[in-house]
């Protein structure tokens, strides 16, 4: 069903069928894993995967990894959905990365109490509103404010969230990516009648500056691929009650932010599946280089105090990779590049 | 042609006297709405002393990444290529089922001063088999926006694959695409394309099936790991060099099957990272998994296979002078010349594919309807000599309605088969191994890292589609 090339194979017209199949039933034998994840850490996750293979490889010979290691696949589904996948079929996947409000407490067993897996916390993904460049008056905004404007019939307008702003009405736009219902009832805000809807986070930041009074809610690192492609949109500041002056939003002031608006980035993983060490080599690494890696894609990292200790926790995790003779090499390899300080 | 006043618009502010008047009014309009914004300024100043202190929680512009620049992945790297891939067209001619045409729109967006000498000409697309045909790329569009350039550009491309088509008509291939460079600048370039962001999406006609045979399910797009067992020799030549025997102490080292020492592990990896640039082995990959789209043609040859198969299935109901005898002969021949004249439908190859498999199944049932005919014209005899003898019978319909039932149980048992079949090889392909064996980058020298796109995300994205309130009763 499904043919494989090998290299030599592309450059060789003439191979019969047979072949083909020999060269596609030898490259069943190499060791393909695959990860799930929502569609907006996927960036994050290929991104370091990449890099965890280059850290990796720089510790042992390349041909080991090759032996052991050959391809890793990304495979997008909804976080609501895509954890319950997740639980059913373990055993397909080393992990998964999903994105949960950190004030759910299902989050700690979302596979049913006896499930034995681990969720790391990797940063903080909060939601965020958007407007177009075009917009000239919103500078920040009040959830509940926000709350109360859109319980009007017939639409929220513009001045029912600041009296000096237009009366004009506010076009939402969502992006089917995102379970805007969902985040919308998290908020208690009434989900608009009359939105517009993009296919995917890209296309609705692109869209974004058709009308000055559009208005979006995503999570913060999803804008990040448009604005280098040239999108002219900027995000909302958010009101909060108490305190005097503007915090940016960090590490340190992510408790500042509402709680509600913000979400967890986890990475499951099931310690009774043979694979589940390439996932926890990710969160190490992802943990390890937090500020970083976070920052590069929009995400809010771990305080300091969090991810020293969430390190702490991972690292006595790989310990056990060090003298195992069964675990994988990439596994191996990065518990060894932890131990020699790297 | 340009608008046309109308004569009375003409009469009334053709006047010069008029014409001063208005732009008067204009002037003076504009100052009492400048004055009035700077005052609803001075309001708005007011206004935000007056209402309680609030916290504000500022959202960074600019996320910034300190060891970006080390790694070279930074957002803001002046190297960093987007691309997306419109695809207008997929398919492929069962007179050459092996060959996929392949036509749409291919996109790049650069930083220009990354990249002075990029000449998008040296760019072309590829497959897996050399047997592939590239025509060039059409209609090319470039533009600069800011410091960035943006060209998209037609192409057609024929991709030969070797692919078994035994499933037909359920059949599912993977096609892959190669994003290739004849130029080193061009190879630097390509290993630059974002995988992460790289965008491949369906034309509104595509996704609605036309232009295709196939149903497209999955797209991948895939890079690979620059970390790969090949080193520049200094006489010039390219080799590839292997490491045997892993071990603490080192590895050791070959090149060209020779031994060439005992190097560290450390120092192996590090020839890996530093002879592998300028290697050309850094294609950036697309694949798409397509399912053929049954066609409706195929109900032509299924509606007479049943048929036939009734037919005869009858013959058990004639009594002993019918031509029941017939039935089975003729429902051969008729299957037969059914066989013959479906091979418009059927993919041009040398092997057995599963609607063959369709026609041998008629063709095992007839031959049992047949031998099934036969024992009951024997029966008839047999029953016709008992009659003479005035001996007590049991009605003969029971014996046929038997057989009737027996037939039909082995009709359903073989369509019941043929069923698991069909479903069984409409599977979707199994997670990693079928979605990422041949679809990974040279995957017998080394990792690499695959995105898997769902069917909803290769759906047009272009614009926002407006959903209206529901409309109350």
């Amino acid at each position: 069903m499904n043919p494989y090339f090998s290299k030599d194979s592309g450059s060789n017209s003439g191979i019969n069928m047979r072949q083909v199949q020999e060269s596609y039933g030898q490259s069943l034998a190499n060791n393909y894993r695959a990860i799930l994840g929502s569609s907006s850490t996927r960036e994050m996750a290929i991104r370091n995967l990449t890099r965890l293979l280059m850290v990796v490889s720089s510790g042992i010979a390349p041909d080991t990894l090759q032996q052991h290691f050959t391809s890793f696949g990304y495979f997008t589904r909804p976080s609501k959905t895509g954890i319950q996948e997740y639980c059913r079929s373990r055993d397909k996947f080393v992990g998964s990365i999903f994105v949960f409000p950190v004030t759910n407490p299902s989050n700690e067993s979302p596979c049913g109490a006896n499930s034995r897996l681990t969720a790391v916390l990797i940063g903080y993904s909060p939601r965020v509103f958007f407007v177009p460049r075009s917009n000239r008056f919103a500078e920040s905004i009040s959830v509940s404010a926000l709350v109360r404007a859109m319980q009007k019939s017939g639409g929220a307008l513009w001045s029912d969230l600041n009296k000096n702003w237009p009366k004009r009405r506010i076009r939402w736009v969502f992006s089917s990516q995102e379970d805007f219902v969902s985040e919308f009832k998290l908020l208690a805000i009434k989900p608009p009648a009359h939105f517009q809807l993009a296919a995917s986070y890209d296309s609705a930041f692109m869209n974004l500056s058709n009308h000055p009074d559009n208005l979006l809610i995503a999570a913060i690192n999803t804008g990040l691929n448009a604005k280098l492609q040239g999108a002219l949109f900027r995000a909302l500041s958010i009101e909060s009650s108490g305190g005097s002056r503007p915090v940016s939003l960090s590490a340190d002031t992510i408790q500042s932010y509402p709680p509600r608006l913000v979400k967890g980035v986890y990475i499951y993983y099931d310690k009774n599946q043979p694979q589940y060490c390439i996932a926890a080599s990710l969160a190490a690494y992802l943990v390890k280089n937090n500020k970083s890696v976070m920052a590069e894609d929009g995400l809010i990292p771990l305080p300091s105090g969090q991810q020293a200790a969430t390190m702490n926790a991972l690292r006595k995790e790989f310990e056990m990779f060090n003298g195992d003779q069964n675990a994988l090499p990439l596994c191996k390899a990065y518990s060894e590049f932890l131990k020699t300080g790297g | 042609m340009g608008p046309q006043s109308h004569p009375a618009v003409k009469q009334v502010f053709g006047s010069r006297r008029i014409r001063s008047f208005l732009a008067l009014s204009l002037l003076v309009l504009f100052m009492i709405f400048g004055a009035m914004t700077v005052a609803a300024a001075q309001v708005g100043v007011r206004g935000h002393v007056q209402v309680p202190e609030h916290k504000e929680v500022l959202i960074s512009e600019e996320p910034s990444a300190p060891e970006c620049e080390r790694l070279g992945t930074c957002l803001s790297n002046e190297k960093r290529v987007f691309a997306s891939l419109q695809v207008e067209g997929l398919s492929s001619n069962l007179s050459a089922p092996n060959t996929y045409t392949i036509s749409g729109w291919f996109s790049l967006n650069w930083q220009a001063d990354a990249y002075p000498d990029m000449r998008t000409s040296d760019l072309s697309l590829g497959c897996r088999s050399s047997g592939c045909h590239f025509s060039g790329w059409k209609n090319s569009w470039i533009d600069q926006h800011g410091d960035r350039t943006f060209w998209r550009a037609w192409f057609e491309l024929e991709a030969q694959e070797a692919d078994s088509l035994f499933s037909y008509p359920y059949d599912q291939h993977w096609v892959k695409i190669l994003v290739q460079s004849s130029e080193s600048e061009g190879n630097l370039f390509i290993d630059n394309i974002d995988i992460n962001s790289f965008h491949v999406e369906l034309t509104p006609s595509l996704a609605q099936g036309m232009n295709t045979n196939f149903v497209i399910n999955y797209a991948t797009v895939g890079n690979q790991v620059r970390v790969f067992s090949s080193v520049n020799i200094p006489n010039g030549g390219m080799n590839r060099m292997k490491y045997d025997n892993p071990d603490r102490s080192g590895v050791d080292r070959v090149v060209g099957g020779q031994s060439a020492g005992r190097v560290s592990p450390q120092q192996a990896s590090a020839d890996a990272m530093v002879t592998s640039e300028g290697m050309n082995h850094n294609e950036t990959s697309v694949s798409f998994h397509l399912v053929r789209r049954t066609p409706a043609a195929l109900l032509m040859i299924i509606i007479p296979m049943i048929v036939i198969i009734l037919s005869t299935f009858m013959a058990y109901h004639w009594r002993e002078s019918s031509p029941a005898s017939r039935f089975g002969s003729s429902g051969l021949l008729t299957t037969v010349s059914l066989f013959y004249s479906s091979r418009v439908f059927r993919p041009d190859v040398d092997n057995l594919v599963f609607s063959d498999l369709w026609f041998i199944a008629v063709f095992v049932l007839l031959t049992i309807n047949n031998l099934l005919l036969l024992w009951l014209f024997r029966f008839y005899k047999h029953r016709s000599e008992v009659k003479r003898a005035n001996l007590p019978l049991p009605p003969a319909w029971r014996i046929e309605n038997r057989l009737s039932w027996i037939t039909a149980a082995i009709i359903g048992a073989v369509l019941l088969l043929l069923y698991i079949a069909s479903l069984n090889l409409l599977k979707t392909p199994s997670i990693p191994i079928e979605f990422l064996a041949g679809n990974s980058n040279h995957d017998d020298v080394g990792a690499s890292i695959v995105k898997v796109i769902e069917q909803h995300e290769l759906l047009p994205s272009g614009g926002l589609i407006d959903i209206p309130s529901r409309q109350r009763p």
